[in-house]
């Protein structure tokens, strides 16, 4: 009885203790999501008031008014912007996957010099930011004749992407077995048969990571449109955002910018709801093997 | 017969349907490339104003200028770049940006003239940005614009002030602030800049 008491005691303590250190790990995680969350609360928030109401952004919901939302949509010329973005985006992520998965092949299966030359080559890219070489890239482009379209941008997308995208398949590369493609090779498959029917439907959860990140990276980026593009016709989404943020004289309308910034965010909301089922398993297919 | 096509192009579909969606998009990628290229209008004038807080759009100052220049509209094109920001920008990337489109677009030959603040004209010419617009316009314009003639210590003409071009102060463009307009130094149409200044001096 007393041992019985003395573990019921102890049984208690632990309790306590396990409460106080559960307790302190969920306040910090508390705290790490307010921090996360509280721009996009403010941000939605401010979007859903009138462009008058100058009130702190703190102030949450305090007006519910789509007014913003319909300065935002027609001055953006936003349907024009957004066709812009999806191509320009689409385009670029659905070549980089197929030159990042056909670069990566070779480099991550043929053990040679030349091979890990290739692979150097590839990631040196990563260290020089394009934004410093941006104007010999442009005397380039216009020497080589290719004018300033939309698709110029999505030139400069691909080209960038292509060292991390080829950094992030090769390693991938090296984790699927030799061994089936070997047996597709006994069975007479060509090497072009090997890559799409055999190794491609393999490396999915890495083409799911280089979608998501390059992607969202496309999407967001203005630098390369407003460089390269003049058409206002021709714009993505972040570039017709940028009206809005004023200059010095005309500070920004921030609810009416809010506004835009949702916008332009919704489409790829809407686009991970739809597909995180397919994003959850594909990840997931990776990480359990065999 | 029909149901010999039906199977022929359902083998086809079966097994060359990914070649075939290749070609097919190469072929429609080379269509839209070419009609461009051949349906493309030559620019031939290339404008730049920084920070100009201009009252009319882009699109607009392109419509007049294209039109009192007298260039013809179905083959030849103007371009103004009116929104970009360098001093006034709220946005660090913004400016950035902005800067980057302005070193890019003289780094490979295309702009004709620039307008931006005082300050930063005078930096950039510096590095020899602007031509000595004495080798270009008339002298008896430049007789006539003698009081908003930006000059170098070394006696240099290298700008005019925006507050002396009629039309550029009719488009709402540097009202405020001191500003200068010069032609860059590598542009291929310095004649045609030329003119283009003269215009907007209401020549």
């Amino acid at each position: 009885m007393a041992f019985g008491k003395k573990k019921d005691n102890y049984d208690a303590q632990n309790y306590m203790k396990m409460s106080l250190k559960t307790f302190l790990l969920y306040l910090v995680i508390i705290v790490f999501c307010v921090i996360v969350i509280a721009p996009l609360v403010i941000v939605f928030s401010s979007s859903l008031r009138t462009p008058e109401n100058q009130t702190t952004p703190l102030a949450l919901f305090i007006e519910f008014s789509m007014a913003s939302y319909q300065k935002a949509f027609s001055n953006m010329n936003y349907p024009m912007e957004l066709l812009n973005s999806i191509v320009t985006t689409a385009g670029s992520v659905f070549c980089i996957v197929i030159f990042a998965t056909m670069a990566a092949y070779p480099i991550g299966r043929i053990k040679t010099k030349l091979a890990r030359f290739l692979y150097f080559f590839f990631i040196s890219g990563l260290i020089i930011p394009s934004q410093m070489v941006i104007v010999p890239i442009a005397q380039t482009l216009n020497r080589l004749g290719i004018p300033n379209t939309r698709f110029t941008p999505m030139l400069m997308f691909i080209t960038c992407s292509l060292p991390f995208s080829v950094f992030l398949f090769s390693g991938f590369m090296k984790g699927v077995p030799v061994e089936i493609e070997e047996s597709a090779y006994i069975d007479g498959a060509t090497l072009g048969r090997r890559f799409s029917t055999v190794v491609f439907p393999l490396l999915q959860p890495a083409i799911i990571s280089c979608v998501i990140t390059q992607g969202l990276w496309i999407w967001n980026d203005y630098f390369y449109p407003m460089v390269f593009i003049s058409k206002k016709a021709q714009y993505s989404l972040p570039v017709g955002m940028l009206q809005f943020l004023g200059d010095k004289e005309n500070p920004a309308q921030w609810n009416i910018l809010f506004a835009a910034c949702v916008l332009c965010a919704l489409p790829l909301i809407i686009v991970f709801l739809a597909l995180q089922k397919q994003f959850v398993n594909g990840i997931a297919a990776g990480a359990v093997k065999g | 017969m029909m149901k010999k096509l039906k199977n022929e192009l359902g083998y086809f579909w079966l097994y060359y349907k990914w070649q075939f969606l290749t070609v097919l998009t190469v072929l429609l990628l080379f269509l839209y490339f070419g009609v461009s290229a051949l349906t493309e209008k030559k620019t031939v004038l290339s404008v730049m104003l920084l920070d100009c807080h201009a009252s009319c759009s882009q699109e607009e100052m392109e419509e007049r200028f294209l039109e009192d220049m007298g260039f013809d509209r179905k083959t030849e094109k103007v371009e103004v770049q009116s929104s970009l920001m360098l001093s006034d920008a709220s946005s660090g990337n913004y400016a950035m940006t902005s800067l980057s489109r302005f070193l890019t677009e003289i780094g490979s030959g295309k702009l004709d003239l620039c307008g931006m603040v005082l300050q930063d004209f005078e930096k950039y010419d510096k590095s020899g940005t602007f031509l000595d617009l004495s080798l270009i316009l008339p002298q008896e314009l430049l007789a006539r614009l003698e009081n908003y003639q930006i000059r170098t210590e070394d006696g240099r003409i290298i700008g005019l002030d925006p507050k002396g071009l009629p039309v550029l102060a009719d488009c709402g463009c540097y009202e405020e602030e001191a500003a200068a307009v010069g032609i860059v130094y590598n542009t291929t149409r310095k004649e045609k800049a030329g003119e283009f200044l003269a215009y907007l001096a209401g020549e």
